[in-house]
């Protein structure tokens, strides 16, 4: 039996954009238990039960975080025997860290030219 | 979305009156050096004492993680008595309180610490609980019969 296997999170709806995957993205790590269960997830997979008990919350309340996560593809849910098992998606972690990482690089570069339009000014009156 | 709440009951026997119990339930330099359980210590432990004020300990797990507890006192009564809210941080709009009364009873060889602790959101929540206060109170002992 396959358990492990990887399967998309949509197969049956169309890929989103770019663009549709930052805001999912986003808006699932803009909630501070959510930004817990990726912390919690990124040291290795967890039963639905034990983030639960590790965090104080019920199972549906620990589902509903979960299903925030899942949209946005960073967390991946799936069923072996009587329990449900949740692990991070890193390929979309790696998303987001890239828009970012973009951005990063965008702001240096920028910053890096307006120190020497600076200096350049104050050499040249 | 329907709800079932759970609760618990556990209690020691510590060799120690009510108002050194009490005082080490209470006071934040005595409570680290008590607090946790499995691995868990307590870093840093803040509390108002008085009805409505509030309380936050920092729960550190074996793998590098801290997690703060906090809540507000319900009820107040040294050396007799406490009750508090209790949730885990982050706290948002939906976070799941339960609450938690504390009661430390004259018996002949010291106080007997029972803590009761109910509206908990989940059965697995509940268990990590009950091995959390056994681990606290043996803690609670430990350190008062060091002394």
């Amino acid at each position: 039996m396959v358990y492990h296997q990887v399967m998309p999170t949509a197969t049956s709806s169309p890929q989103p954009d770019a663009e549709q995957v930052l805001d999912r993205v986003f808006k699932a790590l803009s909630d501070p238990t959510r930004r817990s269960i990726v912390i919690q997830l990124s040291h290795g997979e967890a039963t639905m039960s034990e983030i639960a008990g590790r965090f104080d919350m019920s199972l549906p309340g620990v589902s509903k975080h979960v299903s925030v996560l899942e949209d946005a593809g960073l967390v991946h849910r799936w069923r072996t025997g009587r329990s449900r098992r949740c692990r991070l998606q890193v390929e979309r972690m790696e998303t987001a860290n890239a828009w970012l990482a973009s951005q990063t690089e965008f702001w240096t570069d920028t910053l890096d030219a307006l120190s020497q339009f600076v200096e350049n000014g104050a050499d040249h009156p | 979305m329907t709800m079932t709440h759970h609760q618990l009951e556990v209690s020691r026997l510590i060799r120690a009156d009510q108002h050194r119990v009490f005082s080490a339930w209470t006071d934040p330099a005595l409570i680290v050096q008590w607090w946790g359980a499995g691995g868990v210590i307590c870093t840093e432990a803040e509390l108002d004492l008085a009805v409505g004020g509030t309380y936050r300990f920092a729960n550190q797990t074996p793998d590098g993680m801290t997690m703060w507890i906090t809540g507000t006192f319900n009820r107040v009564d040294p050396p007799l008595a406490l009750s508090y809210t209790w949730a885990m941080e982050p706290i948002s709009h939906d976070t799941e309180y339960s609450l938690v009364e504390v009661s430390f009873d004259e018996v002949t060889d010291g106080t007997l610490v029972t803590v009761v602790q109910t509206q908990i959101p989940s059965e697995e929540a509940r268990l990590t609980h009950v091995q959390g206060w056994l681990g606290c109170l043996e803690g609670l002992d430990g350190l008062i019969s060091k002394r």
